[in-house]
C-alpha cells in the first residue's frame, strides 16, 4: 500500500491536472454534441476559477459552495454569450467565442479584484483527488445518461441537420442555449477545482492557446462518445510529462504524436474500440 | 489633427502587417476550409531563413527575401503532404486538420528554436533600407510604404491569378466543389499542393517584411501574436475572400491604434475583440462575406 | 587483461576524487522555462546555472548534480516540474522558476516538502513570504528604481515625463508602480501613462501618443525584447528625448540590436557587465567563451543563485550520503548564513526574511555603445 501512496505522491498533481483536462474536454464536447464549435471554454473556466478563488480566499467560503458559485456564474455568462451567438455557425461562432475569451482575459488583466497580470496568489490547496475525480465521475455519469436521453437525441439531430431538426419540431434555440449552459457549468467547475490545487490563477488561463488546447483534447480523444474527450484530455496532459526524458526534443515528439495519431485515427483514439464494439 | 494623421499612418502600417499575414491564411481557408494554425510558425521560419541567408550566406536583401519565400513555400507543400493530405484521403473532419496543424506548429517552432535559438534577432544593419519621409507633422518610413505596396500588389496579383489563369480556375473549381473538380479532370492534389505553396510563400514574405519593419523581433515565436489577430482579420472581412481579408486586417490595425490614442491602451485588445464580437453578431458572416453557410 | 589496466588507471583517479570531494553529488533541481516565448529569458538563466555549476564542480569543494527541467511558460508546467524534482528526483534544493507567477504556483509544493527554493528572477512582492523555504537573490525593482529616478532627475533636470509599461507582465508592472511612486516623490509630473502587452511588435501608436505630450524623457518598464523595439521605433518616429528604463533594459543585447537608438538610455540595475570585481570578470569572460554571446542580467542573477546554493551546500558540510531530508534542512539553515558573499551582482547577503540584501546598485547610461556608470556626486 505504501508503494501506491509513494507513486501517488510522485504524480499527484499530474493526476489532478489530467482530471481537470478531462472535465474541460467534456465541456467542449457538450457543445460539439449539438454541432456548435464554441471556443469560449478556457474563458469560462477562468471565470469559474476567479470566482471560486475570490470566495474562498477573500470571503473564506467553504470549498463546495465556492465551486458551485463559480460554476453557476460561468453558466450564466455562457448562456448570455450563447444567445447572441445563436445565429453564428461554424467558424464564425468559433471566432466570436474566441473574441469573448480575449475580452475576459484583458478584463482579468486590468481589474483589481482579479489581481492584474500576476493574478490571485496564495489560494488555499483545498482540492485533492476525491474532489476532481468525484466531479469527473459525476460528469461522466451525466453524459452517459445525456447521450441516451431525449436531449441527447435532439443535440444529435441539430448537429446532423439543423433545418431538418427544426422541421421535426425540435426547439433549436432552447437546446443550443442548454448546450452552452452545460458547457459553462462544467468549465466553470473545472476552473474552480484547478485553482484550489495550483495556488494561483492568472489571466493567461483564458488565452487563445488554452482555448485551442481544450479543443485538441476533445478531438484527439474523439467526439463520438463522452469517453473520447475524457481519454483525450488525460492522454494529452500526461504525454508531455511522459516525454521528459527527451529533454529539448520533448515537444517535437509531442507535436509529432499529435500529427500521427490524428492522421491515423482522425475520429479520435477511441474510434477503433467503438467500431469494434459496433461490429461485435 | 497632426497626431490623428500620424496615428492613421501607424494604423495603416500595423494593419498592412495583419493583412499580409491574413492573405496566406485566408487562401488556404478559401480553398480547403482548413484553419491552418501552423501559418504563424511558417511566418517565423520565413523570417529566420532570410536571417540565415543575410548573415551566413551574405546575399542581398532581394535574394534573401526570394529564398525565404521559396523555402517557406516548399515548407507549405511538405506541410500539406504530412499533415493535411492524409486526412483528406481518409475523408476526415476539418477539426482533425485543425489539430494536425497545431501539431505541426509545435514541431516547427521547436525545430526553429533548436536551429536559431530563442534570442530575438535583427537583420544586419545596412541590409534594410532605413529612410523616412516627413510631410508636415507626419513621418512615414520607406519600409512602411514598401509593406503597404507589397500588400496591394499581392492582393491584385492573387486576384488576377485566381480570375485570369488556368491554375486560378482550377483552384477556384476545387474550392467550389472538390468532387466535381476531380471528376472534370482537375489534378486535385496538385492544385491543393500549389495552394499551400502559395499560401506559405506569402507567409514567408510576411515574415521577412515583419522582420524588416520591426528590427529586433525575428524569433521562432514572432508569429504568435498574428494567429488570433489574423484569424480575426479574415473573419472580419468575410472568410475566404482575399480583398476582405486585407480590408479586415487594415480595419483591425487602424482600430487598435485609435483605441490606444483615444480610449484606453490597457483595454486595447478587449475593445478590439469586443467590437469583433458585435460585428459578428450583427453580420454573422463578416463585413464583406456573403451567406454561404460554411461550417468549420 | 585490458580490463585490469583500465582499472589500474582509473583507480587512483577514483580515489583522489573521493578524497577531494564528497562521495556522492548533491542533487539540485533547475526549473527553467525553455520552450515557448519564455525561453528568451529562460535560456540565459539556464546558461548562468550551468556555467556556475561547471566552475563549482571543477573547484572540487562540493559536488553538485544539477538536474534541468523545462517548465514552459505556464503555471501547470512549473507545478509538474517541481513535483518531479521533489518527489521523483529527490533533489536537495531547487533553483527557479523563471516567472513570479510560476513561483506562486509551484513554490508551495517545495515548502510542503521542506525543499529550499532559491528564485533568481522572481521580483514580485511576496515571493519569500510564500513559505519558510523560499529564498531569492533577485532584488525587487523597488531597490534599483529610486536611485535611477533621483539620478535621472538631477542629470536631466526633469519636470515632466511620460510613462510606458507592459501591463501583461508582473515584473514590468511592479517596476511601473515603483517608478510612479518615485517620480511623485521627486516631484516629476507624469503627463501620460500608456500600456502595451508582452509580445507586441509595433509600438508606434503608443510612442506617437507619448510624443504628443512633449515629455522631457520617456520612462519605460518593459522586458528586453519590447524595450529594444521601443527604442528603435521611437528614434524612427523622431523622438529624441532620453529613455529611462527598468531592469528589463539591463541587457547588452539591447545595445547590439538597437545600435545608435540605445544611446542615452538610463537604466537602474543590479548588475553592470563592466563591474570590476574578480567574480564578475570570471563570470563575464567564461560566459562569453562558453556561449559566444554577452551575458545579461538574468544570466548574472542565475549564476549568483547557483553560487549561493553551492555555498550553502559547502557550509552545510554535506557528503552527499545523508538522507535527502537532512540535506534539505541543512541547506535551508545554511542559506540564512549567507552574508556578504562576492557575486557578479556585488556583495550580497540573505536576510532573515529570506530576501536578498544587495547594497550596491548602479545607475548606468548608454554612451558610445556601452553601459557606463552614471554617477552624480
Amino acid at each position: 500500500m505504501s508503494a501506491v501512496a509513494d507513486l501517488y505522491a510522485a504524480y499527484s498533481t499530474l493526476v489532478l491536472f489530467a482530471g481537470v483536462a478531462a472535465l474541460l474536454a467534456l465541456s467542449i464536447y457538450v457543445t460539439l454534441m449539438a454541432g456548435q464549435l464554441s471556443l469560449g471554454n478556457a474563458a469560462l473556466a477562468t471565470i469559474g476559477g476567479y470566482t471560486a478563488a475570490i470566495l474562498t480566499k477573500t470571503y473564506h467560503a467553504a470549498l463546495w459552495p465556492a465551486l458551485l458559485a463559480g460554476a453557476l456564474l460561468a453558466t450564466v455568462v455562457a448562456a448570455l454569450i450563447g444567445i447572441p451567438c445563436l445565429r453564428l455557425r461554424g467558424i464564425y461562432l468559433a471566432i466570436a467565442t474566441l473574441a469573448f475569451g480575449e475580452v475576459v482575459r484583458v478584463a482579468a488583466l486590468n481589474m483589481t479584484i482579479t489581481g492584474g497580470a500576476l493574478g490571485l496568489v496564495g489560494i488555499a490547496p483545498l482540492v485533492s483527488f476525491p474532489h476532481v475525480y468525484g466531479a469527473l465521475a459525476a460528469a461522466a455519469f451525466f453524459f452517459y445518461r445525456l447521450e441516451r436521453s431525449r436531449t441527447g437525441r435532439a443535440f444529435a439531430a441539430i448537429r446532423e441537420d439543423e433545418a431538418a431538426a427544426q422541421a421535426m419540431g425540435i426547439r433549436i434555440t432552447a437546446y443550443k442555449v442548454l448546450a452552452f449552459s452545460i458547457a459553462g457549468f462544467i468549465a466553470g467547475l473545472a476552473g474552480g477545482l484547478a485553482v484550489h490545487f495550483t495556488y494561483l490563477i492568472n489571466p493567461t488561463q483564458a488565452s487563445f492557446g488554452e482555448a485551442v488546447t481544450i479543443l485538441t483534447y476533445a478531438v484527439f480523444g474523439g467526439t463520438g462518445t463522452f469517453a473520447g474527450p475524457i481519454l483525450g484530455g488525460m492522454a494529452l496532459t500526461v504525454l508531455p510529462e511522459a516525454l521528459r526524458f527527451l529533454k529539448e526534443y520533448r515537444l517535437l515528439l509531442d507535436g509529432a504524436i499529435l500529427v500521427l495519431v490524428t492522421t491515423y485515427l482522425p475520429n479520435g483514439v477511441l474510434d477503433p474500440l467503438l467500431r469494434w464494439r459496433r461490429r461485435a | 489633427m497632426a497626431v490623428f494623421l500620424q496615428q492613421l499612418v501607424n494604423g495603416i502600417s500595423l494593419g498592412s502587417v495583419y493583412a499580409l499575414f491574413a492573405l496566406g491564411f485566408t487562401l488556404v481557408f478559401g480553398v480547403l476550409e482548413i484553419i491552418n494554425l501552423a501559418h504563424p510558425a511558417v511566418l517565423a521560419v520565413g523570417a529566420l531563413l532570410a536571417y540565415t541567408l543575410l548573415v551566413d550566406a551574405k546575399v542581398g536583401l532581394t535574394l534573401a527575401a526570394a529564398g525565404a519565400c521559396a523555402g517557406a513555400g516548399l515548407l507549405g507543400v511538405l506541410l500539406d503532404a504530412v499533415a493535411f493530405r492524409p486526412l483528406r484521403l481518409r475523408g476526415a473532419s476539418r477539426l482533425a486538420s485543425l489539430i494536425t496543424s497545431i501539431g505541426i506548429a509545435l514541431i516547427l517552432v521547436n525545430l526553429a528554436q533548436i536551429v536559431w535559438g530563442t534570442e530575438p534577432l535583427s537583420y544586419p544593419p545596412g541590409t534594410v533600407p532605413l529612410r523616412f519621409f516627413t510631410a508636415g507633422p507626419v513621418t512615414v518610413s520607406l519600409l512602411q510604404c514598401l509593406v503597404l505596396a507589397t500588400v496591394v500588389a499581392l492582393t491584385i496579383g492573387l486576384r488576377l491569378l485566381l480570375v485570369r489563369t488556368r491554375l486560378g480556375l482550377a483552384i477556384r473549381a476545387v474550392a467550389e466543389n472538390p468532387q466535381t473538380a476531380s471528376l472534370l479532370g482537375m489534378p486535385f492534389d496538385r492544385v491543393v499542393a500549389f495552394t499551400f505553396f502559395l499560401s506559405s510563400a506569402l507567409g514567408g514574405i510576411a515574415g521577412v517584411l515583419v522582420g524588416m519593419l520591426f528590427q529586433g523581433s525575428v524569433s521562432p515565436f514572432m508569429g504568435n501574436t498574428y494567429g488570433l489577430k489574423g484569424l480575426a482579420a479574415i473573419i472580419l472581412g468575410g472568410m475566404g475572400d482575399i480583398t476582405g481579408a486585407v480590408l479586415g486586417g487594415l480595419a483591425m490595425g487602424i482600430g487598435e491604434v485609435l483605441i490606444v490614442q483615444y480610449l484606453n491602451s490597457s483595454y486595447r485588445d478587449a475593445v478590439a475583440f469586443g467590437l469583433l464580437f458585435l460585428v459578428l453578431v450583427l453580420r454573422p458572416t463578416g463585413l464583406l462575406g456573403q451567406q454561404r453557410g460554411r461550417e468549420a | 587483461m585490458k580490463r585490469f589496466w583500465l582499472l589500474a588507471l582509473l583507480l587512483p583517479l577514483a580515489v583522489s576524487a573521493a578524497w577531494a570531494a564528497p562521495a556522492r553529488p548533491v542533487k539540485v533541481g533547475l526549473a527553467v522555462g525553455l520552450t515557448g516565448a519564455i525561453a528568451t529569458y529562460g535560456d540565459p538563466i539556464r546558461n548562468g546555472f550551468q556555467l556556475a555549476f561547471k566552475q563549482i564542480n571543477a573547484l572540487g569543494q562540493v559536488r553538485i548534480d544539477p538536474i534541468l527541467e523545462d517548465t514552459g511558460d505556464a503555471r501547470d508546467g512549473a507545478i509538474n516540474v517541481f513535483q518531479k524534482l521533489i518527489q521523483r528526483d529527490q533533489v536537495a534544493a531547487i533553483l527557479g522558476p523563471v516567472l513570479s507567477a510560476q513561483a506562486f504556483a509551484a513554490d508551495p509544493l517545495a515548502v510542503q516538502a521542506g525543499v529550499p527554493v532559491v528564485g533568481v528572477s522572481n521580483t514580485a512582492k511576496g515571493i519569500p513570504q510564500i513559505g519558510a523555504t523560499v529564498f531569492r537573490v533577485s532584488a525587487p525593482e523597488a531597490v534599483q528604481i529610486p536611485k535611477s529616478v533621483a539620478v535621472a532627475k538631477k542629470v536631466l533636470n526633469l519636470s515632466k515625463v511620460v510613462v510606458l509599461y507592459d501591463n501583461a507582465d508582473d515584473f514590468t508592472i511592479s517596476g511601473y508602480r515603483t517608478f510612479v511612486e518615485e517620480l511623485q516623490k521627486n516631484g516629476v509630473a507624469i503627463a501620460d501613462t500608456i500600456t502595451f502587452s508582452r509580445g507586441d511588435s509595433d509600438f508606434s501608436a503608443q510612442l506617437t501618443k507619448a510624443k504628443a505630450s512633449n515629455p522631457q524623457a520617456i520612462v519605460v518598464s518593459a522586458l528586453a525584447r519590447e524595450g529594444t523595439l521601443l527604442l528603435i521605433q521611437a528614434r524612427n518616429l523622431g523622438i529624441t528625448v532620453p529613455f529611462i528604463g527598468g531592469n528589463g533594459f539591463n541587457d547588452t543585447n539591447i545595445i547590439t540590436r538597437a545600435g545608435p537608438a540605445a544611446e542615452g538610455l538610463i537604466v537602474g540595475t543590479a548588475w553592470v557587465p563592466s563591474a570590476p570585481s574578480a567574480v564578475n570578470l570570471k563570470f563575464y569572460g567564461a560566459y562569453r567563451d562558453e556561449y559566444k554571446r554577452e551575458p545579461n542580467q538574468f544570466a548574472a542573477q542565475a549564476y549568483t543563485g547557483a553560487q549561493v546554493v553551492a555555498e550553502a551546500i559547502r557550509r552545510a558540510g554535506l557528503t552527499g550520503a545523508e538522507p535527502v531530508r537532512t540535506q534539505r534542512s541543512k541547506i535551508e539553515q545554511a542559506l540564512y548564513t549567507i552574508k556578504n558573499i562576492e557575486t557578479p551582482l556585488g556583495r550580497i547577503s540573505i536576510a532573515a526574511d529570506r530576501d536578498v540584501i544587495q547594497p550596491r546598485t548602479y545607475v548606468a547610461v548608454v554612451r558610445g555603445g556601452r553601459f557606463v556608470e552614471l554617477d552624480v556626486k
